[in-house]
């Protein structure tokens, strides 16, 4: 039996769909917005007082609007509706709008033309929705971006330990130059993989070499890893797209450095396309504290957290490789294998700094990735920082195995296998 | 006391040269610009410079239009402040000073803006030598992005040579109109233009990169007019195509392109192979330039872009056997034996690019240019001009290869016909 949808959900879908779809146009019909150039708001103020006295010469001085006062002005299509003025603390008082329709017309036009200092009504709050983001909302976007992009800080090192990166950002300005351990993106980080990658990174594109190296690494694990070759790639990550495309050469491995000679396996090329956001992690506590116990900290603290959705391609081959360093390739993956779906997940808290220190740092980073394809691959790790320098963590990798030649005589299990590194984070 | 004077003065002439807001052009050493790429802020800034423009039609400033670009200058004298916004496209952009931005946009979206915590792109060409910013968004869009929504040109044996159709929404959504869908068939750059790279490239376009696949030209003109092999006794000198990847970023002024592509088991490649005994084909490149734009005027009679860079590529030999397996090849045409089966090139590239003044349009009416591929072995040299009148135009293309190889006609000529809207 198919599975249908109910009726009511649709009908319920549709009302939500048109409840969108009339605020928006009465959202688009209204205009409000907060004077806070203290000039202009005399040339509206003083004239209004004057025609007010004159009404009402009686009125209690408490009752006019001072020239100091913030002008909160509503429009709907080129009438204005309502102006509050807002005193210091923040109280707000509607004027007489009868009144003001009297005041000059070149001063009302002047209101119109807003050329005087203004700010939005709320500017703190959430109120300002475009097209289903918020510009806001989600400006720290950047922050979580930044901090698997490059770095935001002039030097961050983890030597020795998970990826032994080290990204240098002078200033920190429109270039960094980096250099990381593992093919992540394709869920080989740190030693699953016995490749190196030094990256030359802008805002929006990176480009990289990958070296046939594997430097020295405190993790624990038995590992068969994707074997040295020599390459490249290109990467870019802007707005709400990120990709990277690599190939890779094994010519140049020698017999004795193989891993394993007669059962190697490495990446021959990869490409990767994903979609991107980011959202506010908040963490609700649930009722009041009582006022002699101190608030109970979250676990964890409020910050943005990102998500990546795309695929990827990682075309593997297996082999073996012979005394005279000759390679022979016995399968490659097809087109099928060769596709995973990619869902990563990251989280940064919100910035802070320490006691006597100028550097801002995230208390804590999180991540979550999976290669989800006929083979599945896991990484995830977080790192929590003691101070602004120096920050500890744990990161933990898995691949799960592969069968090459299967059903043959010669048929071969890869098990890439587990991986967990401690992480020690130094940042300058 | 003269020489007091003389000192004063120049002093005076120095800052003020140096502060010189002449047409728009500043000293990039004092500013810092970038463009907002990130969408939501792009468009809240839209929406009020919209309100201002409509409300304020004694200042005729031009209104903006989505695919403009949004340029923020912040004086590193007062970090902090936006000293000017900019707006605008094709080399018309419309200014908004220091205290005009305050009246345009909100104090909060203005703090937004000048913290940098969203999707930017730093560019401080903006304040330097308007004179011939249209000649030079030209160019950048000639050879990264693209300056209209929809742009064909037709010139290859899979009938289209260039297909850009930028996106502006998907499924209704509005997205961020920096992103492309592109069909691209040869690499110009690389030394082989059209269909002689035997490959098209399919995939997304944006001004900062390019990524997607590489397959085989699927042919679906038989007789090819846009290609002409000028030398009869050399028509079987061709690249095949293979299927595989590519990808290009920019670097600021610095592009880099990678494309590699191989034979596989896939069915497409083997059905669009021509001559099976002599598969040819471009298994690898790697491919890195620098533009260099001339500010002046040449002779008065338009602009000229130089570009250097240097080329890294991989030919394959194979054969196709009769059961349907390729298998690596050790010998060339003429029965030269190979010591690989695969032949490498590397060396550089030099262009130069010449445009008649843009005016109205945005194409100039004429555009030439010259370039050699200085690879040894394979070295090769091609020209080639550019006709536009209003949205459509006429390109030719000669190419001419030095060294006598398998996959290159001698001498051979590229025509397209082009469209932009």
């Amino acid at each position: 039996m198919k599975n249908k949808i109910p009726k009511s959900y649709l009908n319920i879908f549709k009302v939500i769909l048109l409840i969108i779809f009339y605020q928006s146009f009465i959202l688009s019909q209204q205009l409000s917005w907060r004077c806070i150039d203290k000039k202009f708001q005399e040339v509206i103020i003083e004239p209004y007082v004057d025609l007010l006295l004159q009404d009402y010469p009686e009125i209690d001085g408490n009752q006019l609007p001072s020239e100091d006062d913030d002008l909160i002005i509503y429009l709907k299509g080129k009438t204005v509706t309502e102006i509050l003025a807002v005193d210091q603390n923040g109280v707000a008082d509607p004027l007489d709008m009868k009144i003001y329709d009297r005041l000059d017309k070149e001063i009302k036009d002047r209101l119109l033309k807003r050329k005087y200092d203004w700010d939005h009504i709320n500017p703190d709050g959430i109120a300002f929705r475009t097209l289903g983001r918020n510009a806001y909302e989600f400006s720290n976007h950047k922050t979580v971006r930044d901090h698997s992009w490059w770095a935001r800080n002039l030097l961050t090192a983890n030597p020795f330990t998970f990826n032994n990166s080290f990204i240098l950002r002078p200033e920190p300005g429109l270039y960094s130059i980096m250099f990381k351990q593992g093919d992540e993106e394709i869920g080989y980080p740190a030693i699953l993989s016995r490749n190196s990658r030094v990256f030359i990174s802008t805002e929006p594109t990176q480009v990289f070499l990958n070296l046939p190296w594997e430097p020295r690494n405190i993790s624990y694990g038995e590992v068969h890893p994707l074997e040295s070759v020599f390459g490249g790639g290109v990467s870019f990550d802007i707005d709400k797209l990120g990709g990277m495309v690599s190939y890779n050469s094994i010519e140049k491995l020698n017999y004795s450095d193989a891993f394993d000679p007669d059962h190697i396996v490495y990446n021959d090329w990869a490409g990767l396309l994903y979609w991107t956001r980011s959202f506010k992690f908040k963490t609700d506590t649930i009722g009041e504290n009582s006022k002699d116990f101190k608030r109970r900290k979250p676990w964890v603290p409020k910050g943005t957290q990102r998500v990546k959705f795309g695929l990827s391609y990682s075309k593997l081959v297996y082999g073996h490789i012979d005394s005279t360093n000759n390679f022979t390739s016995l399968e490659v993956s097809d087109f099928g294998t060769s596709f995973s779906l990619l869902f990563n997940w990251t989280y940064v808290s919100e910035q802070g700094r320490f006691d006597g220190s100028y550097n801002y740092y995230n208390k804590l980073t999180a991540y979550f990735q999976a290669n989800i394809g006929e083979k599945f691959r896991l990484n995830v790790g977080f790192l929590r920082s003691l101070n602004s320098s120096l920050a500890v963590g744990l990161n933990i990798g898995w691949a799960e195995s592969m069968t090459y030649l299967g059903g043959q005589n010669n048929q071969y299990v890869w098990e890439p296998g587990l991986v967990i590194s401690p992480n020690f984070t130094l940042r300058f | 006391m003269m020489k007091k004077y003389i000192i004063l003065c120049y002093f005076i002439s120095m800052i003020a040269a140096v502060n010189a807001k002449d047409n728009g052009t500043l000293n990039p050493q004092l500013y810092n610009v970038w463009i907002i790429e990130e969408l939501a802020l792009k468009i809240m800034a839209q929406k009020e410079i919209e309100y201002y423009v409509t409300a304020n039609p004694e200042d005729s400033m031009r209104q903006i239009s989505y695919n403009d670009k949004i340029i923020v200058i912040e004086s590193k004298k007062n970090p902090g402040n936006i000293f000017e916004l900019r707006y605008g496209s094709s080399g018309k952009y419309q200014s908004i000073d220091e205290k005009q931005v305050k009246w345009v946009l909100p104090k909060k979206l203005r703090s937004v803006i000048i913290e940098k915590d969203y999707y930017y792109v730093s560019d401080d060409s903006f304040i330097r030598d308007l004179q011939n910013s249209l000649e030079r968004e030209y160019f950048y869009n000639q050879f990264h992005w693209t300056s209209t929504d929809l742009h064909l040109s037709l010139g290859s044996k899979f009938i289209a040579d260039r297909f850009i159709y930028r996106l502006t929404s998907v499924g209704g959504v509005p997205i961020s109109p920096s992103n492309a869908f592109s069909i691209k068939v040869g690499d110009e750059l690389l030394g082989y233009p059209g269909d002689s790279k035997g490959m098209m490239d399919i995939g997304l376009l944006s001004p900062y990169y390019e990524l997607g696949i590489q397959t085989p030209i699927f042919e679906l003109v038989g007789d090819n007019l846009s290609h002409i092999i000028l030398d009869e006794g050399n028509s079987n000198s061709y690249l095949q195509g293979g299927f595989g990847g590519y990808g290009k970023v920019l670097l600021n002024q610095l592009q880099v392109q990678l494309a590699f592509a191989d034979m596989g088991e896939n069915k497409l490649v083997k059905d669009n192979i021509i001559d099976s005994t002599f598969v040819d084909f471009l298994s690898l490149s790697v491919f890195a330039g620098y533009d260099f734009n001339f500010q002046r005027p040449f002779l008065r009679l338009g602009y000229l872009k130089g570009m250097f860079g240097f080329g890294y590529y991989e030919i394959s030999h194979k054969s196709l056997t009769s059961d349907d397996q390729f298998i690596d090849r050790f010998q060339t045409n003429n029965g030269k034996i190979l010591e690989e089966s695969t032949s490498t090139f590397i060396g550089a590239m030099v262009r130069s690019d010449f445009v008649t003044p843009i005016k109205q349009n945005k194409l100039p009416l004429l555009h030439l240019y010259a370039q050699a591929n200085a690879y040894e072995g394979n070295s090769s040299w091609q020209t080639g001009a550019g006709i536009n009148i209003k949205s459509f135009g006429i390109d030719v293309t000669y190419k001419h290869s030095v060294d006598d190889v398998d996959w290159a006609p001698r001498d051979e000529l590229f025509l397209s016909i082009n469209y932009s809207y």
